[in-house]
């Protein structure tokens, strides 16, 4: 654990040196500015498009944050072979996979921790509560950055950095409408076919709609304990788990090349 | 162990393979031939130093020790005295971004010293450095021989009869020569015989 946490830690201290993450606290506090000058609309409810402007846009960076990370991380370890000094001094293939995956997490918590303190300020002073559940929406849009990141990982053992980010992202998106499409194929079509596209998609894509609960969380609207708290926790374990073996398995035979 | 031979005769697939980058025999054609001829050494003996090119800019020699002494269960080590070994006159703490490509090298050197390994893995040390830099790295290399054993790929001869190593001539990843010669004429000599087809 020691080895993993020294190597994870070294790759964070390099990206955190990167200008990107400066720019992506300054575009949140951009943001923010923004969503303060909407607050005085009220639409259903007071402070509504507040909350909606804050949560949508700090979706939008965290993604955007771990698709950044992933890309430069990965980019930095095939041209200047970021593993030939870990492994070369008697570091696991798979001790250095794991501290790939906790650099990646450690950039997108350290992106998310910095969204937190600049929204629980703005919001007390504003709404005079803590508005817990908006956290929690973070959280969750944390997690499935992470997945995204993740993916971009895993699909750089088969294909080149570009397509892997281009696969990852086509995931994200065919993901984020599964919910709505699998309604469609189970209750308003209904159709063999769609079913059997829907049940297949169900098994190969990343559900993302599972991280969404914005607009319950906006509009105070009831979502159960399960579906809020305890299921989207629980699918990114079992992704996490599911991307790092798929991951590990590639990765212990592959070639390492650098320099390229 | 000195790695000779042509550009593309393989000397950084052999350091590679002993590194472990490569698993499987079908990995690489040069792999069959070079199997055999592996030394067997723990990678917590190896110091390894690979090109310049390599580093990390946005990080500082005291990271990358940090890093390193705890992957090779180091736990007493003074910077400034890994830094002094390799004649490098920085703060540990200064970026990289700010060493120019001797000085990049001598810190690669610094890294590999680092827990004392008993064998000093490097690829091509002096490659891209002007006459200056290089000699002062080779000399560097030739004082650090009383203590370490090395596996080195270089195209310098006067380096390869310094360090007083065996010998080994690649061509086409194939092992042609391995022995010890007199004088460096000898070794031109022999790497000339054993050079590839295309550039007769």
């Amino acid at each position: 654990m020691k080895e993993i946490l020294a190597v994870s830690l070294f790759f964070s201290k390099s990206l955190l040196k990167e200008r990107a993450t400066a720019i992506f606290v300054i575009l949140a506090v951009v943001m923010i500015a923004i969503a303060l000058g909407l607050s005085d609309i009220n639409i259903a409810r007071r402070f509504k498009l507040l909350e909606d402007v804050l949560l949508t846009s700090q979706m939008f960076l965290l993604h955007i944050a771990a698709l950044f990370y992933a890309f430069e991380f990965l980019q930095k370890e095939r041209t200047l072979g970021l593993f030939v000094l870990p492994l070369s001094a008697g570091m696991s293939r798979g001790r250095y996979l794991v501290s790939k995956f906790i650099t990646l997490t450690i950039m997108v918590m350290s992106i998310f921790f910095s969204f937190l303190a600049l929204d629980a300020v703005i919001l007390y002073f504003i709404e005079k509560e803590i508005t817990y559940m908006l956290f929690w929406q973070l959280f969750l849009y944390a997690l499935s950055a992470l997945v995204l990141g993740f993916s971009i990982i895993f699909f750089s053992n088969l294909v080149s950095l570009m397509n892997s980010v281009i696969y990852a992202v086509a995931l994200f998106f065919i993901g984020n409408g599964l919910d709505e499409f699998y309604i469609y194929a189970k209750h308003i079509s209904k159709d063999a076919l769609m079913q059997y596209i829907a049940s297949l998609l169900f098994y190969t894509v990343p559900n993302y709609s599972i991280f969404d609960k914005q607009a319950e969380v906006v509009n105070r609207a009831y979502i159960s304990t399960e579906q809020f708290y305890l299921y989207p926790v629980l699918y990114f374990f079992a992704l996490l788990f599911l991307i790092f073996s798929a991951s590990y398995l590639k990765y212990r035979t592959k070639v390492l090349r650098f320099g390229e | 162990m000195i790695l000779l031979g042509h550009n593309g005769a393989g000397k950084s697939t052999f350091i590679n393979y002993l590194l472990g980058f490569y698993t499987k025999m079908e990995d690489h054609p040069f792999l069959r031939e070079f199997e055999p001829h592996l030394p067997k050494i723990e990678k917590k003996d190896i110091g390894y130093a690979p090109e310049a090119a390599l580093l990390d800019l946005n990080m500082s020699a005291g990271d990358y020790f940090k890093m390193i002494s705890i992957l090779r269960g180091v736990e007493n080590y003074d910077s400034t005295e890994l830094l002094r070994r390799v004649a490098l006159k920085v703060d540990p703490d200064t970026p990289i971004k700010k060493y120019s490509k001797g000085m990049k090298q001598r810190l690669l050197l610094a890294v590999a010293l680092l827990g004392e390994p008993t064998t000093l893995v490097l690829d091509e040390p002096t490659s891209g450095l002007d006459p200056f830099g290089r000699e002062e790295i080779e000399t560097l290399l030739i004082s650090l021989k009383e203590k370490h054993r090395f596996i080195i790929s270089t195209h310098s001869l006067e380096l390869a009869m310094a360090l007083e190593e065996e010998i080994w001539i690649l061509r086409e990843g194939k092992i042609e020569f391995k022995g010890y010669v007199s004088d460096i004429s000898e070794l031109k000599r022999l790497l000339f015989k054993f050079r590839p087809e295309r550039i007769r």
